[in-house]
């Protein structure tokens, strides 16, 4: 009775034996380009190894039609997006929606999802954790093409091998220039932060004071700037390198506070100090929450500094560009309006508003994450399994 | 003769550019805009054994530690992906068997199947050291008997395999131990009488289909290396009415037709299978051979090996160097793959590329590990013998 179906499988199994040679395999191709905060993606998966995946031959004729497979297209993204995630700096970039198009590569016909994934922050190195077809084809492959910021990489995920790390390496040059742009980006993108340089300058455009020409506010403007970049650049390289940690909870409010401050000192002078110093003692609060916005900076030592150096110079130049789009403005308000020495307090007043309304944001936000670590200690510390616990437990 | 030469050489260089202007031309994403568009064949889910490979292995979803389950998916699987050529059903078995793939030891039926695809990976020394063991339990295991004594085959072990022949006694029907003893003999100088052991078992009317196939394409490929192209041709015919879509048959079919003569009708004759690598290689070969050139063809094979080799594959060396020889014209690189490939599998094909490449890049004693083998085990091939020859002429 039993040796029917042990010769029968024993039949089946022959030819493996006999000679297991099978040419068709299971790849997806990925083409990602990460630049700035935003990675393109184009993910093409064989049309097969969706079939087996999410089912598109929906009336099961052994033909997928076009129909088939766009009326499958949200089954595909919600079996994909998953199975292909990217964080930068540990932080996760979720993918937006995506387009849906037909390929054939190496005469196999293919699905292309195309979507771009935002991340919070600036991208200087990328990790991506590839997990589609694994669960159902142990020997399926995702081939990667990664470019980023301009440099190309490569990458082969396998269940073996589900994840790559790509940093933001390439040449001094590339480091350089990617740096830079990342400062001027930053103050460009940043509302509070060009709202407080706006603030620091004010005074020296605005203020109605016929013994000073233009150029030498221009020249007070450049000196007040470099002073804030300088202060800036020292607590951003002490964050980068951990030197110095401030949880963003406290950096956030400080921040709007130095925007308040600096915009009440404008309309009535309450710090009586010479503007280069609230330059500097503000411009070391707002460094350390650009370091956040840097990352981690997976780099050599020598390019680390070298991107260090070129980021604060994005900033300082872009700060200075802004300085001397500023200035005629000023020039022309002081020598047309007699009465524009009311600029400099109604201008002022203006950002003060927004800095309270930013404060009192931040500062209740803060307020709630506290709120929220607390709660999540109280769990962690009534958990049945917290680490005194563990070494607690007396052997055998 | 010499113009020969100087016209193939220049139909590579025109293939050459081909290949480099048309990936280019039709590698784009597009959207259907019909509907109704056909883009993709896959197996009807309404085919019996696809509906069991999909209920197997949905049971195995929701219970992913039963053994006696995912042996039978992987077994189906393998089984599958034989006949069909296609090493994603390895992959499946490979996913179904993940818990047990990498135990050192494993339940003996899993190891069974660890051995054989293993073997498929061309894995040879992990897949012999897995048959082993299982053997040592189960010295009666048919398919582990099977199995080892076709990887030594392969391997050119021909006295262990024979070994493992002779001990399919009472392990497996009758004729599976003619076959395979006759499979040693036809590489071991006695391909005449092999050819009559096949015949009759071909012939005989309680060997089972499976076994008749086996037996009629070992007897085809063996009457095409003695120069019996009529035998041959009828024997690989006889085979393919019994199974169409055998890839291994229908590779080596195609190989002993180019041999004839008679190139002109490969392509038909793998019209239905060029998804398979091996075969759309051997239509780009006699489509060359014709003095036709297909750009499209060739860029799709083209593409096709460069998936394989980012995705890091060697089973496909030999194909490969045919590729690097026959559709690209460079020797350098064909003798290099086709000499690490010896290294893994050493049957007649893999004899006669590595002495070809070896005779086109003008390094003939190159290929001396294959004439050591040809001499050694009495290997008769007339293409192996014609070389041969012509290099003994040329040394002296």
């Amino acid at each position: 009775m039993n040796s029917v179906p042990r010769c029968f499988l024993l039949m089946v199994m022959l030819w493996p034996a006999a000679v297991a040679r099978a040419d068709i395999t299971s790849t997806s191709y990925l083409a990602l380009v990460a630049q700035d905060r935003q990675i393109d993606v184009q993910w093409s998966l064989a049309l097969r190894d969706l079939e087996d995946a999410v089912g598109l031959d929906s009336n099961g004729d052994g033909e997928i039609t076009w129909g088939e497979l766009r009326a499958a297209s949200d089954r595909i993204t919600a079996y994909a997006h998953p199975r292909l995630r990217f964080t930068s700096a540990g932080i996760e970039c979720p993918a937006g929606e995506a387009q849906l198009l037909v390929d054939r590569l190496g005469g196999t016909p293919y699905a292309v999802l195309r979507y771009t994934a935002r991340c919070p922050t600036a991208i200087t190195n990328l990790d991506v954790v590839y997990a589609a077809l694994f669960e159902i084809d142990r020997r399926h492959r995702g081939l990667a093409s990664v470019t980023l910021n301009g440099t190309r990489h490569a990458a082969v995920f396998s269940p073996g091998q589900p994840s790559a790390h790509f940093a933001a390496t390439g040449s001094a040059l590339s480091v350089m220039r990617q740096f830079f742009a990342a400062g001027m980006a930053h103050l460009a993108e940043g509302a509070d932060h060009l709202l407080f340089i706006a603030m620091l300058l004010a005074p020296s455009v605005l203020r109605p004071d016929p013994s000073s020409g233009s150029l030498s506010r221009l020249a007070d403007a450049v000196r007040t700037l470099t002073a804030f970049t300088l202060a800036h650049g020292l607590t951003l390289t002490l964050a980068v390198l951990r030197l110095a940690e401030v949880p963003p909870t406290l950096v956030e409010p400080a921040i709007a506070l130095t925007i308040l401050l600096t915009a009440a000192d404008n309309v009535y002078p309450i710090l009586s100090w010479p503007r280069e110093r609230i330059a500097f003692v503000f411009g070391l609060i707002h460094g350390l929450s650009v370091a956040s916005s840097l990352g981690a900076l997976d780099l050599a030592p020598g390019l680390r500094a070298l991107a260090l150096l070129s980021f604060n110079m994005g900033l300082e130049v872009t700060q200075v560009l802004i300085a001397v789009a500023l200035a005629p403005i000023g020039f022309c308000l002081r020598a047309t309006r007699p009465a524009s020495y009311r600029v400099l307090p109604i201008v002022s007043g203006a950002a003060l508003i927004i800095a309270m309304l930013w404060l009192s944001d931040r500062l209740q936000s803060s307020a709630q994450s506290a709120v929220l670590r607390y709660q999540a200690r109280l769990l962690t510390d009534h958990s049945p399994i917290s680490p005194a616990t563990v070494h607690g437990t007396p052997e055998g | 003769m010499m113009s020969d030469d100087r016209l193939g050489r220049l139909r590579r260089l025109a293939c050459l550019l081909c290949l480099l202007v048309a990936p280019a031309a039709n590698a784009a994403p597009f959207i259907p805009s019909d509907t109704n568009e056909i883009l993709e064949r896959v197996e009807p889910s309404r085919d019996p054994v696809e509906g069991e490979l999909r209920r197997l292995s949905a049971a195995l979803a929701i219970d992913r530690g039963n053994g006696p389950l995912a042996v039978k998916l992987a077994r189906l699987s393998i089984a599958r992906g034989q006949l069909l050529g296609d090493a994603r059903y390895f992959g499946r078995a490979d996913a179904a068997l993940a818990p047990w793939l990498n135990l050192p030891d494993p339940p003996i039926d899993v190891r069974l199947l660890r051995g054989i695809l293993r073997q498929s990976n061309h894995d040879f020394t992990a897949a012999l050291d897995d048959l082993g063991k299982v053997l040592s339990g189960e010295p009666h295991n048919g398919q582990a008997r099977l199995t080892r004594a076709v990887v030594r085959l392969v391997r050119a072990e021909y006295n262990a395999a024979r070994g493992d022949c002779v001990q399919l006694i009472g392990a497996a029907p009758p004729s599976v131990m003619r076959v395979c003893l006759a499979a040693v003999a036809a590489m071991t100088g006695h391909a005449r009488t092999a050819q009559a052991a096949l015949t009759i078992t071909a012939d005989q009317a309680d060997t089972p289909p499976a076994v008749r196939v086996w037996a009629l394409t070992l007897a085809g490929e063996t009457a095409a290396r003695t120069g019996d192209s009529r035998t041959a041709m009828g024997a690989f015919e006889r085979a393919r009415a019994l199974a169409p879509d055998d890839a291994y048959l229908l590779a080596a079919y195609a190989d002993a037709l180019a041999d004839a003569g008679r190139a002109v009708d490969v392509p038909d004759l793998l019209a239905a299978h060029t998804r398979i690598d091996s075969l759309l290689l051997r239509v780009a070969e006699a489509e060359l051979q014709l003095g036709r050139h297909d750009p499209d063809l060739l860029a799709q094979l083209a593409e096709r090996f460069e998936t394989s080799r980012l995705r890091g594959e060697t089973t496909h060396q030999r194909e490969e160097a045919r590729f690097a020889l026959h559709i690209l014209g460079r020797p350098d690189a064909a003798l290099r793959l086709a000499r690490a490939n010896w290294q893994v599998q050493r049957e007649p094909a893999d004899a006669r590329i590595f002495l070809e490449a070896a005779i086109a890049a003008g390094v003939p004693l190159e290929a001396d590990p294959v004439l050591i083998w040809r001499r050694d085990n009495g290997v008769e091939d007339i293409q192996l013998t014609r070389m041969v020859s012509s290099i003994e002429r040329g040394v002296r």
